[in-house]
């Protein structure tokens, strides 16, 4: 069992996730309300649901989809929600293993004290299991299959074995569980076992529909100059074209951040409200993201909203 | 938390519904485990639980989360799901959406793999997107239309037929109906009959699906065929290929003969070589009974081929019209071609008395008959033998005759010839017409340069890596690269005396793939082994010549050959034209072939008849050459594989 030692150390290095603890919130219609009130997300109660479901079923979930479509976002809310505590991210990377997720020793305080509690440094997935929160694992396909099988099995046996500090840590609550994310149209990404697979519950992400686009960025347009909604409405429908035609494909995301760039160049112009030519500004800055694409994106912008 | 209709569930517990999708799954392919099935329901119990119900938006949402692994496969869950349930089948563009990341593409892009190197459900998404429209075949290879005109045609479907089950079908169809589809025939494979009801297909599109179809499909639409002719039905214009059909699968009897023979009296001789003459009697006596006329033309067939095959022949070439009771058109037609026989003879050195009786019975035949021109052509062709201008009257001969037949009498003119120009004539006509029969062949396949002509053509500079290391200042400079050849074929070709009779074909198969050769072996009883380098230096002009020029004489040793071509090279692309029969002590070539293709040779055996005891292997594919238009269907499969 875990020695009280390693708890203690875990708790002192992660102290801020207990100062930031609060009541879990468990029921998917709540959770609704306070991801759109709190976090500013909008998200299908189905989604929530689900994903509730699969945490009661002790199941990872695996968020997969295009990027910008706020998968490790609402991940990470929903995590934080129920285990009512800050989750936990680790964003993967191809070297990414067990020493830089569960823990490692110090050298010099190793040569020390040798492999005790005092050399060790514990990392976020074995703080989340002895602090009972969430983790979220970004990015799961850039990560080594060693790596996945590793997480497999904490997830599994929900425990974690340090051999050189003969302990085994295991979850003390409900509030461990894991979400993974993962974007399988994006560059350099590598493919998930079929036994990965089977142990999760995939929940697939997509562009939303023009309305719904409407209503996430004007849920998350925080400048106070006002903008129309025909004008937020004809800025999805340039995302749309693009998501047709571009090989960088904005999300809602990058929407959202064009209306917020918009809104700030209208501030910064003295407008009382943002205008088309603000937007249209707005667009060269957030919408090049790949070159020999600019005269695309100038033509979905001319064509929705005219030559400004 | 108040319980939500379960109407979508219907009569089925969630429980119950996970094991059902996961069997419609499996039996569609997907690996669905009994763990998986068991997470499904435990997953929809805690769902509805957490939700107060199930509507089918939350059914699919579940089932989708536990059984689509991986991206695309949700249309599958989904179509499974509506077919437990029984509602409609998938939207199009979802199918199309499937079947695109099932092949690991996307509108716009080329596809990674060809078609021969797709496992069968790769084939059928392969063949699906093909039938739709969605993926066309450019200057390099397949690629899927943008999206765009993707949603176009797409769109374009759904108006015409609703689903995508539908589209393929309808699609199919419409195939079919034109004659056409064979390479989507083929690589839909078995599934073919999950979009087609053959029941609905007429003869004409059932003998096209027979003859492009494999395996059980191939067997299905000759069954379907035997069935409609025993019932009276016709075979819409397609008999030969309907006798083929039939007699492949071993469906032919006397009765499904002789509907056959009423709609295709030109049968007669390939059905007396199949069932014998008795047989063709028999049905000719029934056809008769109905239709006395046709009755009667099929029996002139029957004595014509039987007694003087030369009459019939001979009103054949000239396109004269037969009549059954009009014995003096075939009488007549009997001497001239008896005359058309002495005179080829002759010119094949048999001697004068030849030429002395095709005098003789050219006089015999009246004139009046309708053959007066046949005659008089014969007349001329006699006088100038008689001159000695025997290579005009060997061009005259030879140029009523197709290839195969024109290629058979040349080659035993050029071996044994009346004279010295007669001979070296008779050499150059051979070349001639094989050459021609090679163009015909090759322009049947549509000889791509970029694939096979392909050749290496020195090295250039690698401009992309040369500017890297130029602005690192590291390496040498300039890099070059080789431009390669596309990897080619292996050709064993078989020269012994037993192919003599299919020297023609093989020489034609042997030559119309000569640029892609990477290696000849050509053999009788030792193997003489041309590589690549050699190959180079000869170009393919001269390796044409070089196949050409082959002499068929000697015994075989098949399995000597196979050895020989595939020594010191690694596993690849073989093409062997050969008879197979092994004349000297040593290996069974079906042994060597089978081991070859266990060692991951692609083998093509383009063989005269099909062989007894080869048995099948992966990767050994048997091509039998039915006739010199198969060759070109035979070559294009080739070199598809390729």
């Amino acid at each position: 069992m875990a020695s009280d030692g390693l708890v203690e150390r875990v708790r002192q290095v992660y102290s801020y996730v207990l100062e930031e603890s609060f009541e879990p919130i468990r029921e998917p219609g709540r959770i609704v309300r306070v991801l759109r009130e709190r976090y500013r997300l909008l998200v299908d109660e189905r989604v929530v649901s689900l994903v509730v479901a699969a945490f009661l079923a002790g199941r990872p979930v695996l968020f997969e989809g295009p990027p910008g479509t706020g998968k490790t976002e609402i991940g990470e809310a929903l995590l934080s929600l129920w285990a009512g505590k800050p989750a936990f991210v680790i964003p993967c990377s191809e070297n990414y293993n067990e020493y830089r997720v569960i823990g490692d020793f110090h050298p010099l305080m190793a040569m020390r004290h040798g492999f005790s509690e005092e050399s060790f440094i514990p990392r976020p997935l074995l703080a989340a299991l002895v602090l009972d929160a969430g983790v979220l694992v970004d990015e799961i396909r850039r990560s080594s299959e060693e790596f996945q099988n590793l997480l497999l099995d904490v997830i599994d046996k929900r425990r974690i074995i340090v051999p050189e500090l003969r302990t085994v840590v295991r979850a003390r609550g409900e509030g461990f569980q894991v979400v993974f994310t993962s974007n399988p149209e994006d560059y350099g990404q590598g493919e998930l076992s079929d036994a990965f697979l089977r142990r999760v519950v995939r929940v697939v992400f997509d562009y939303p529909s023009p309305e719904v686009e409407v209503e996430i960025v004007k849920l998350r347009y925080d400048v106070d100059v006002p903008i129309d909604d025909w004008l937020v409405a004809r800025m999805a429908e340039v995302a749309g074209l693009l998501r047709g035609r571009a090989t960088y494909k904005p999300g809602p995301s990058d929407t959202v951040m064009w209306a917020r760039i918009a809104g700030r160049l209208a501030k910064l112009r003295g407008h009382s409200r943002v205008d088309v030519r603000d937007v249209v500004d707005a667009a060269s800055i957030v919408l090049y993201k790949r070159v020999g694409e600019e005269e695309l994106v100038d033509e979905a912008v001319s064509r929705v909203f005219g030559q400004v | 938390m108040t319980r939500r209709s379960r109407g979508c569930l219907g009569r089925f517990e969630p429980a119950e519904l996970a094991v059902e999708v996961a069997r419609v799954l499996r039996s569609r392919g997907y690996p669905v485990s009994t763990a998986e099935a068991v997470e499904a329901a435990r997953l929809l119990g805690l769902y509805e639980a957490v939700r107060g119900g199930l509507d089918c938006g939350d059914l699919e949402l579940v089932l989708v989360s536990i059984y689509a692994r991986r991206a695309g496969d949700e249309a599958a869950v989904r179509d499974a799901l509506a077919r437990v349930l029984g509602f409609s089948s998938l939207g199009i563009a979802e199918g199309v959406e499937h079947d695109l990341r099932r092949l690991g593409t996307w509108y716009g892009r080329s596809l990674r793999k060809l078609p021969s190197r797709m496992d069968s459900s790769e084939r059928a998404a392969f063949a699906r997107l093909r039938l739709l429209g969605l993926v066309r075949r450019g200057r390099r290879g397949y690629h899927v239309v943008g999206e765009a005109s993707a949603r176009r045609r797409v769109a374009e479907l759904a108006r015409r037929y609703g689903g995508y089950r539908e589209a393929v079908a309808g699609e199919l169809r419409r195939l079919l109906g034109r004659g056409r589809g064979g390479d989507v025939v083929g690589l839909l494979g078995e599934e073919l009959l999950s979009y087609v009801e053959l029941g609905s297909l007429d003869a004409r599109e059932l003998v096209e699906l027979g003859g492009r179809g494999r395996g059980v499909v191939r067997r299905a639409a000759a069954r379907e065929l035997a069935r409609r002719l025993a019932s009276g039905g016709d075979v819409g214009g397609r008999a030969e290929e309907a006798f083929e059909l039939l007699e492949r699968e071993g469906l032919l009897d006397e009765r499904l003969l002789g509907a056959l023979l009423e709609a295709e009296p030109r049968l007669v001789d390939r059905a007396v070589q199949v069932m014998g003459f008795e047989a063709v009697a028999d049905a000719a006596e029934r056809v008769s009974r109905v239709d006395p006329e046709k009755g009667a033309e099929i029996y002139a067939r029957l004595l014509g081929g039987a007694r003087s095959r030369g009459a019939v022949r001979e009103l054949m070439r000239h396109g004269l019209p037969v009549s059954g009771g009009d014995a003096s058109v075939l009488r007549e037609a009997g001497v001239l071609a008896s005359a058309r026989e002495a005179l080829m003879r002759f010119l094949a050195g048999g001697g004068e008395g030849y030429l002395d009786f095709a005098e003789y019975e050219v006089s015999r035949a009246g004139g009046g008959s309708g053959l007066a021109a046949v005659r008089a052509r014969l007349l001329e062709a006699i006088r100038r033998a008689r001159e000695g201008d025997t290579v005009t009257a060997l061009r005259m001969i030879v140029g009523d005759m197709n290839d195969y037949e024109a290629y058979s009498f040349l080659a035993e003119v050029a071996a044994r010839g009346v004279d010295d120009s007669a001979r070296l004539a008779a050499r150059r006509l051979m070349r001639l017409v094989l050459e021609r029969a090679v163009r015909r062949v090759a322009a049947g396949f549509r000889l791509s340069r970029r694939r096979l002509l392909g050749e290496e053509t020195g090295e250039r500079v690698e401009l992309r890596e040369t500017l890297y290391r130029l602005v690192r200042m590291a390496g040498p400079l300039p890099v070059w690269v080789r431009r390669g050849r596309v990897p080619g074929v292996v050709l064993v070709l078989d020269k012994s005396a037993s192919m003599r009779p299919y020297a023609f074909y093989a020489s034609v198969v042997a030559a119309a793939l000569a640029p892609a050769i990477r290696r000849l072996v050509v053999f009788d009883a030792a193997p003489e082994v041309v590589d690549e380098r050699v190959l180079h230096g000869m170009g393919v002009e001269r390796l044409v010549e070089r196949v050409l020029s082959v002499e068929f004489s000697g015994y075989t040793d098949v399995s000597g050959a196979l050895r020989a071509a595939v020594r010191g090279l690694p596993p690849g692309h073989l093409v062997v034209v050969s008879d197979l029969r092994q004349t000297v002590r040593g290996e069974d070539p079906a042994v060597v072939l089978r081991e070859l293709a266990g060692r991951r040779w692609r083998i093509d055996l383009v063989l005269p008849r099909r062989p007894e005891g080869l048995g099948q292997a992966p990767g050994l594919r048997v091509h039998v050459v039915r006739g010199a238009s198969s060759l070109s269907r035979i070559l294009a499969r080739i070199v598809a594989r390729g």
